[in-house]
């Protein structure tokens, strides 16, 4: 590949998308796939440094990216990706369509109908009888639909398509020492914006004021651009209001902060396309002993587990670890059945650390570790803290240490 | 009605009407349910989301809307406490990954626990719609749909879109009161970029200040997607004017640029998709020329928009309004608009061969544009989210003049 001219604002260096591409290709024949053709933005921006600034998903401006063993990526791209691609992506061979009928438009396409142009450009890359591989599972967030995946395997009946999935995450979870950097700089802006919030918490307050608060702070930390996924969860939960007592993992609403409430912040915003999912805990107002000392439990397993993060060790090992260091300390077994995942480009990504995973931990892993420690019955159930650790050549190196994992009291 | 829902997503009364609506919609197309997996419809037809996007194979979760009962979730446990704050589904089977002492005893296979609810339900061997198109973003995957298939072989799997977008195509009242409400602020978010605009400022300091006013207004919420796009340009640059649909870089502002603010945030869901146009300087006259046909040729498109009107006959008169005012430039995009709700981009699309016919309650999209041939100026397409209602359509972004912004 040579460096195309233009390139004025590029999302990545060269030599990172020139390393990407590389190691793309190693993986693909370690899984036995000729080429993947990629639907997700997030992919796309992955390998081919571009994305869909305005999260078109629908059935107008499809666009699909090729990366192969045996050619230069090519993406077939719908004509008003072609700013994006002049100035900020790497991707020489970009195979314009459009059904626009001006001509200034006309003279740059390549077809004006996305499907004929994709199967044609397979086709002319010898991938016609060849293995391809789609994102067909779960964990990625792709603009591939049901229907276009179907379309796809009629149109290539001498085509073995398969899922592309394992190929792509043996690549992305070991991330390059470029992500390192960028996730360690979000990451450090993710605590200052959370720390910022719970600044606000006490007693009076709308839950909904301290969101205002994360996100004028994200704000000015450009940890929110376009395309962006808000997913910060901040939520304040009293025992005495609902049902269950624990609200969890929702949304913010029209709820006044009072003393003895508890919460706690998960997942988070983004920073250059990066998500940071971490969790921090709150109590308003005085905790009693018996809280604080809940906490601490949650808290010491968390950081025991972190300690046996190594590599060469196995997942399910870690997870023994840690099922042990919840256990000594008198709390149930985990009430969920993971205790971390990775993370980078989605908030959670494969491998997930969960029981009996022979997934062997390695350097360039970046790991969100939560480990919880919660009582039956109790008004305050426990703690789950969760760190961002870069796994190094030795250990860890703990990416949301900018934010204290004690309990934060406010009020 | 459930007594636990102490923060509704919305009332009781919306959540009755759009499942008796939905359940019209089924019937029409002749499907005995449908089961969704995506978050956005989760929250169409069930008022509960999922705050966290977690777009990930642990904590699986389907809506499933019946015909002939009651809607039925099946959430991970995760999302059980917004169920029950937040959503007015009453039959609600949660399953949780390990044993939770919040709720102990739980099944612990959500795909099981999903097939025993069909076969509970007598849905098993009847035609089931889920989401297959390309304009639903959701979080049924390929194989996901092939073990579905797999699993349920008495069952007819089609696809629910035509359903769906039948009934979500036509927004309810107080749909239209969030989205009247959400345009409002949407406007004054582009404002405030726009006032930050001068020579010597970088691209991205004018999206902070857009994202500083969207955080002041609650347009950035969990979950919420950001799309704003808003791009300085200069035909003086390499590769210059037609800089278009691009996320912010470190590109410092200029005097003679010229650009456009398009997309926008989130509004309870509710997306905004409306662009304006803006000049840093004196603007040379041919912008002016253009900017005025195009805003002219756009407003008398949007004097076209009434119930009974079909989509193709309004391409055609858009494409009437620019002729007649000398502008034959053949469009740069094959669509004048499209329809937008909790997509920023939802069918119909307003194309030349879309016959669907203009219905009150619809809220579209208008774009028209006038670009310069010859590319010395970037020219101009303004576009607005337009209410039909059974006469004259609202402009529900009229709160930020079409006029061409002087930076």
């Amino acid at each position: 590949m040579k460096q195309k001219p233009g390139v004025q604002w590029p999302n990545v260096p060269y030599d990172e998308y020139a390393a990407r591409i590389e190691r793309a290709r190693q993986c693909l024949a370690d899984h036995q796939l000729d080429a993947m053709i990629l639907f997700s933005p997030t992919n796309w921006w992955y390998y081919g440094n571009f994305t869909d600034a305005a999260q078109m998903h629908n059935a107008i401006w499809r666009t699909a990216m090729i990366v192969s063993q045996t050619h230069d990526p090519v993406v077939v791209a719908d004509t008003n990706f072609v700013w994006t691609f002049m100035h900020t992506s790497w991707v020489e061979d970009v195979r314009y369509h459009s059904a626009a009928p001006n001509p200034t438009v006309r003279a740059f396409t390549a077809g004006d109908d996305f499907y004929r142009l994709l199967f044609d450009t397979v086709r002319s890359l010898d991938l016609g009888r060849g293995t391809i591989g789609l994102e067909t599972g779960a964990d990625i967030a792709t603009y591939l639909s049901v229907d276009e995946y179907f379309r796809i395997r009629d149109a290539l009946p001498d085509a073995r398509i398969v899922s592309a999935d394992d190929a792509i995450f043996a690549q992305r979870m070991i991330k390059t020492p470029y992500e390192q950097a960028i996730i360690r700089e979000g990451a450090r802006r993710a605590c200052l914006a959370t720390r910022a919030a719970f600044d606000a918490i006490r007693p009076g307050v709308s839950e909904r004021e301290v969101h205002r608060v994360f996100w004028r702070t994200a704000v000015e930390l450009d940890l929110v651009e376009s395309p962006y996924q808000g997913n910060w969860l901040c939520f304040s939960t009293n025992a005495t209001e609902t049902f269950f007592g624990q609200r969890w993992i929702t949304g913010p609403v029209d709820r006044v902060i009072r003393e003895g409430d508890f919460g706690n912040t998960d997942c988070g915003p983004s920073y250059k396309m990066y998500q940071f999912d971490f969790q921090r805990a709150f109590y308003v107002g005085r905790p009693s002993q018996d809280v604080l000392d809940w906490y601490e439990v949650g808290r010491q397993a968390l950081l025991e587990t972190m300690a046996a993060v190594k590599p060469g060790v196995r997942v399910a090992d870690l997870f023994e670890v840690s099922l042990r260091a919840v256990t000594k300390r008198g709390a149930p077994e985990h009430p969920i059945s993971f205790i971390g995942h990775s993370e980078g480009l989605a908030n959670h990504e494969p491998p997930w650390l969960v029981a009996g995973n022979p997934a062997v931990i390695q350097p360039g892993m970046v790991l969100a570790l939560e480990v919880g420690a919660f009582r039956d019955g109790t008004a305050y159930g426990g703690a789950m803290p969760e760190e961002i650790v870069l796994v190094t050549d030795t250990g860890t190196e703990n990416l949301t240490v900018h934010m204290s994992n004690e309990l934060y009291i406010a009020g | 009605m459930k007594d636990t829902v102490k923060w509704p997503t919305f009332p009781y009364d919306e959540h009755r009407a759009r499942i008796t609506r939905a359940q019209q919609c089924l019937d029409q197309h002749r499907l005995d349910a449908m089961l969704l997996f995506a978050p956005v419809n989760w929250h169409y037809y069930g008022g509960f989301h999922d705050p966290a996007q977690l777009h990930s194979s642990v904590w699986r979760t389907a809506l499933l809307v019946c015909r002939d009962r009651d809607p039925v979730a099946v959430p991970h446990l995760g999302l059980y406490p917004s169920i029950t704050t937040q959503s007015w589904i009453e039959d609600v089977r949660p399953w949780a990954d390990a044993d939770n002492p919040v709720l102990p005893g739980l099944p612990r296979a959500f795909h099981r626990l999903l097939l025993d609810t069909l076969a509970d339900l007598r849905l098993d061997d009847k035609r089931l719609g889920v989401e297959t198109g390309t304009e639903l973003d959701t979080y049924l995957g390929i194989d996901e749909h092939r073990a579905l298939c797999a699993a349920l072989p008495r069952a007819e799997i089609v696809s629910a879109d035509p359903a769906i977008w039948a009934q979500r195509m036509i927004k309810t009242p107080w749909e239209h009161a969030v989205i009247r409400a959400g345009a409002r602020r949407a406007c004054e978010c582009v404002r405030a970029a726009f006032e930050a605009i001068h020579p010597g400022a970088n691209e991205r300091d004018v999206h902070r200040a857009y994202w500083r006013r969207a955080a002041d207004l609650d347009m950035i919420e969990a979950p919420s997607w950001g799309t704003w796009t808003c791009f300085t340009t200069n035909a003086r640059e390499p590769l210059g004017f037609n800089r278009w649909i691009v996320g912010p870089v470190d590109r410092i502002i200029q005097v003679g640029d010229q650009g456009s603010s398009d997309g926008g945030p989130s509004y309870k869901g509710y997306q905004f998709d409306f662009q304006r146009t803006f000049c840093v300087g004196p603007p040379p006259e041919k912008l002016h020329t253009y900017h005025r046909l195009a805003t002219d040729a756009h407003l008398e498109t949007i004097s076209h928009v009434r119930p009974g009107v079909r989509i193709c006959d309004l391409h055609q008169a858009a494409l009437h309004a620019l002729a007649r005012r000398g502008y034959e430039w053949p469009p740069v995009i094959s669509f004048i608009g499209h329809q937008e709700g909790l997509n920023h981009h939802e069918p119909p699309w307003l194309i030349a061969g879309e016959t669907t016919v203009l219905q009150p309650g619809m809220v579209l999209a208008i774009e028209i544009g006038a670009f310069d041939p010859d590319g010395e100026v970037f020219g101009a397409m303004p576009e607005d989210v337009i209410l039909v209602t059974d006469g004259d359509p609202e402009i529900l972004t009229a709160h930020l003049s079409h006029d061409l912004w002087i930076a």
